[in-house]
Formats: C-alpha cells, sequence, structure tokens
C-alpha cells in the first residue's frame, strides 16, 4: 500500500510553512544576482579545486533558499490527505507520471533551445520543477472532483 | 466496466457520503465510481455488494470494451 510511504497530514501545513518564506527568499536571491553572501565553515563531500570530505569555508546562501524549499515541496507532496483511499493512490500515481512526463518534455525543449550561462537556470528550476508540478496537477485534479462533488449534492 | 450504484443508492434511500462512510473510503470514490471514472479493486466492489445485501453480479457489469 502506497500509504505506507506517505507522512503524516501534518506534515503537509508543516510543508507550506516552509515553503512560502523559502519561496520568497529564492526569489529575491535570483532577483539579486545570487549577490548576497553568507559564509560559514561547511563539511564538502566534493568540492572545487580537488577537496574531497574536508571542511571548507564557503557562500551557504544557496543552501539556506534551496534546502528549506526542497523539503517542504516533498512535505506538501507526501502528506498523506485525511482520507487516504484507493481512488486517491490513483489520482497520486496519475499525477506523479504526469509531472515526470511533462517535466522531461519541459527539460528536453530546454536543451533544444536554451544555450550558455543562462542554462544553469534551467538546471536550477529543474531541481524544483518535478515537485512543483506534482503538487500543482494533484490538488487540482483535487480541486475539480470537490467542485464536481458539489454541484451532485 | 458499468456499474448500478446511483440505483441502487436510490433503493435503499441512502447518500453518497453515507456510502462512501460503509464503504470506508471517500465521497469523492464513491462519485467517481458512479460518473464512470473508476473501477474500484475487488475488495471495495465486494463491500459495496455487501452494502446492498447484494450479489456483486448484480451492481458491476463487464461491458463489451473491456
Amino acid at each position: 500500500m502506497i500509504s505506507k510511504f506517505l507522512l503524516p497530514h501534518i506534515f503537509k501545513i508543516i510543508g507550506w510553512i516552509i515553503f512560502i518564506p523559502s519561496f520568497i527568499l529564492g526569489i529575491l536571491w535570483t532577483a539579486a544576482g545570487f549577490e548576497f553572501k553568507v559564509m560559514s565553515p561547511v563539511f564538502a563531500l566534493w568540492a572545487d579545486n580537488g577537496k574531497y570530505f574536508t571542511i571548507i569555508f564557503q557562500d551557504i546562501s544557496n543552501e539556506i533558499v534551496a534546502v528549506p524549499l526542497l523539503v517542504s515541496l516533498m512535505f506538501i507532496s507526501f502528506a498523506r490527505e485525511k482520507n487516504e483511499d484507493e481512488y486517491l493512490t490513483r489520482i497520486r500515481l496519475e499525477s506523479l507520471i504526469w509531472s515526470i512526463y511533462i517535466n522531461t518534455l519541459l527539460l528536453i525543449l530546454s536543451w533544444i533551445f536554451i544555450f550558455g550561462g543562462v542554462f544553469l537556470n534551467i538546471i536550477l528550476y529543474n531541481m524544483f520543477s518535478v515537485l512543483i508540478l506534482f503538487i500543482v496537477k494533484f490538488y487540482s485534479i483535487l480541486y475539480k472532483n470537490k467542485k464536481q462533488l458539489e454541484n451532485e449534492k | 466496466m458499468k456499474n448500478n450504484i446511483r440505483v441502487e443508492r436510490a433503493i435503499k434511500n441512502i447518500t453518497q457520503g453515507d456510502l462512501a462512510k460503509l464503504a470506508g473510503v471517500s465521497r469523492q470514490t464513491i462519485n467517481a465510481m458512479e460518473s464512470g471514472k473508476y473501477v474500484p479493486s475487488t475488495v471495495l466492489a465486494l463491500k459495496i455488494a455487501r452494502t446492498f445485501e447484494k450479489k456483486l453480479e448484480e451492481i458491476f457489469f463487464l461491458e463489451d470494451s473491456d
């Protein structure tokens, strides 16, 4: 049963609470051209100039934005709904397939039409797009169903 | 696959919400089945048939396209 892998329902709210400031920070940070720096010693598994398994002094502003953003997206995506039944499992699966499908298509188009240093932006967005697409698709299906239910009653 | 759920519900005079509770699923699942958008698992189909005190084949029907 898929519900084995899902997080408790409360994680959806926790996810949104973490997502909103992270997302705003992310927008500000990209708009500022990745300018502001937060320096700190960190443990690097792998870094530039042939460094492995060592402590380096590094700007961690991107970590401060990206990690909470990804974690919150994960929470929102995989928190169970109050009523996880077989139909919802089906909707989850279809939304996941859809999101990976669309994401891959967008990636292919990006490779074909976007070049040079700006391609780094694509790589950056691609890190978040699968989960974002899933969340959009999944909840839009749930919303459509809810509307239909209201019409039925 | 077709089903008679809506008819049986009317006969028994229960709402989608009632049936959902009895069958242990959400109301949108019942609605999806009635609209022909979702084919239930065997367990769910059996539960629904039991709720209506009918045999499985009296509620769910194979179509030629199946």
